[in-house]
């Protein structure tokens, strides 16, 4: 990264002008890449070592969301640039107020930002999950492939009904 | 590793504090955030950038140590609190799908659509209280609202509810509060917020180019779409490259600190459950000193105040029978008053031995992740400068304007990443 060379003039200036752009993204995304492969090396280690340590037992490791391949808030839930935008539903639950539960906060620590994706009607709200219910939730509203997405959530209904 | 020194530290000083186990008290709901049940459509999918917060340290306490083990404000634990509370935060938006990307992000940040900033009022392992606002792109203010709670005590219990954080009723009411006013705004509002984003984002790179299509009202502050550029302009085609690059960096500035919230996860919550412990210790022998004094000097003085009015032998033996009764159980309590102030100060002096020992644990945290996050904005101000001059030579190119023009014509501190 850091700044180049000025692009020279000459009738084609603006296509210099796009390569010097590609260039410096190339070199933007791989310094940014590299920070990124540090951070998650730091951060399996991390996990390694909880799950290793004194206080890595089944009770006690904390609920984290699926990491997945490390994929950035920017790939699931950003819009890019000033595309025009559609219509939707709100799609507010009501599972706030004070549910009595055991278990986590509906949190998924790691994973980045990304709105939900394509949630069956059938399935409810939510607000009723355990720890392992709102995992396979949180899965299934992020996987992508839609084969894997519906066996996330025939698994979520299994589990529920097991319940 | 220094974790381990932190675990030997507060194993060491729990045993100091005599059995201590988390106090309870009544249980207190565990608040769920609204979490979304059909998808969300883009034009309400808001993102979201959380500031770090500002850590609430006083003057006085910043220069005198003696002023933080009074007020109970730590400078190295705040300054990890305003990078961990955020992430914590993120977490609870994220779980609820109901947002876009939701970042943390450095505090000059400001090319998202909402930023949430915040500031700590006060912070132990007893009780959290912030202040926190909201406000989009376009300068509405969602939300300016001091949030508190006490510590839900079972996340402190071996075994019990550790997956939780104690005090993830406060995170879920600032989510809960959040969804309220985003659903107060129609889609229209919803979508200009989004597009004055990205037009506030492409202005910082191509001021001259974008100038036009944003307005921005000087008595209210607030900006408004003027209006749209065409799909096809050329420097906007570019400008979505750049900021796709901006929010992958700051996606990745944005992981660094969620890694520095799992480093920091077991120490902080070790220091806060013992000093819980220590804070409920300490304010029940201080309250039990205060009520002994002050009755054993009620009785002293009832005492001293006991009628001499007998007109025979055997009144005034009991009379003073009652007298010394009196005195010596008043003084007794007064004694006992004292134990229990002196008791309350092994407590006050473990809270201290907890603290340094956790700030010494969570300074160098501090310093390696902003360390990382310097480094990384460093080197793309340093690239988002040559990306501007790119643009507006683009710009000149298209529209012959004169080569000599300023690149920074019509921008106003637009070098950090992410500064729309």
């Amino acid at each position: 990264m850091g700044a180049g060379p000025s692009v020279p003039g000459g009738e084609d200036r603006r296509a210099a002008i796009d390569r010097r752009l590609e260039e410096t993204f190339g070199a933007f995304d791989a310094a940014v890449r590299a920070t990124q492969e540090q951070i998650a090396r730091e951060r399996a280690g991390q996990q390694s070592e909880d799950q290793q340590g004194p206080g890595g037992g089944p009770g006690e490791d904390r609920e984290r969301g699926q990491d997945g391949d490390g994929a950035t808030g920017s790939e699931a839930g950003s819009r890019g640039g000033l595309e025009s935008v559609g219509a939707g539903d709100e799609g507010d639950g009501q599972a706030g107020g004070a549910a009595q539960q055991g278990g986590g906060s509906g949190t998924a620590i790691g994973s980045t930002g990304s709105g939900p994706r394509n949630i069956p009607p059938d399935i409810p709200d939510g607000s009723d999950d355990d720890i392992v219910a709102r995992q396979i939730r949180e899965a299934a509203m992020k996987e992508t492939d839609p084969e894997l997405r519906e066996a996330l959530w025939e698994e979520y209904r299994q589990y529920k009904k097991g319940q | 590793m220094s974790t381990v020194r932190y675990s030997i530290a507060v194993a060491a000083l729990a045993v100091v504090s005599a059995g201590c186990v988390v106090q309870e008290t009544r249980p207190l709901p565990q608040m769920q955030a609204t979490q979304a049940t059909q998808e969300v459509g883009e034009e309400r999918l808001i993102d979201v950038g959380i500031r770090l917060f500002d850590p609430g340290i006083p003057k006085e306490v910043e220069e005198d140590p003696e002023k933080a083990d009074e007020e109970r404000i730590y400078p190295e634990i705040r300054r990890a609190e305003a990078r961990y509370i955020p992430t914590r935060l993120r977490e609870t938006l994220v779980g609820t799908a109901q947002w876009g990307a939701v970042r943390v992000v450095p505090s000059q940040v400001d090319s998202t659509d909402l930023i949430v900033s915040g500031e700590i009022l006060e912070s132990t392992g007893a009780e959290l209280k912030i202040r926190v606002r909201a406000e989009d792109a376009t300068g509405r203010e969602w939300l300016d609202k001091e949030y508190e709670g006490p510590a839900d005590t079972r996340s402190y219990r071996e075994g019990g509810n550790l997956g939780r954080d104690p005090f993830q009723n406060v995170y879920v009411t600032i989510a809960n509060d959040l969804l309220a006013a985003r659903k107060a705004l129609s889609d229209e509002q919803l979508e200009t917020v989004q597009r004055v984003a990205d037009l506030r984002f492409a202005s910082g790179f191509a001021p001259a180019a974008f100038e036009e299509y944003l307005g921005k009202d000087d008595k209210t502050g607030r900006y408004e779409v003027i209006r749209l550029p065409a799909e096809n302009d050329p420097v906007l085609e570019r400008v979505a490259a750049i900021r796709e690059r901006d929010e992958n960096l700051i996606d990745t500035v944005s992981d660094g600190y969620t890694a520095f919230s799992e480093r920091m996860d077991e120490p902080y919550s070790n220091w806060r459950r013992y000093t819980y412990d220590e804070i409920k210790a300490e304010e029940k022998l201080k309250a039990q000193a205060r009520t002994r004094m002050a009755l054993g000097a009620l009785a002293v003085a009832a005492a001293v105040l006991v009628p001499d009015s007998c007109g025979s032998s055997n009144c005034a033996r009991i009379t003073d029978a009652v007298r010394y009764g009196a005195a010596a159980g008043g003084v007794a309590a007064v004694m006992s008053g004292l134990k229990k102030r002196e008791e309350s100060k092994i407590h006050t002096e473990t809270l201290k031995e907890l603290s340094s020992s956790f700030e010494s644990e969570a300074a160098p945290l501090v310093v390696d992740v902003e360390g990382r996050t310097l480094r990384l904005t460093g080197t793309a101000e340093e690239q988002y400068a040559e990306w501007r001059r790119l643009l507006h030579e683009l710009y000149v190119e298209d529209t012959g304007l004169a080569r000599g023009s300023s690149v920074a014509d019509g921008a106003s501190g637009a070098t950090s990443p992410g500064a729309g």
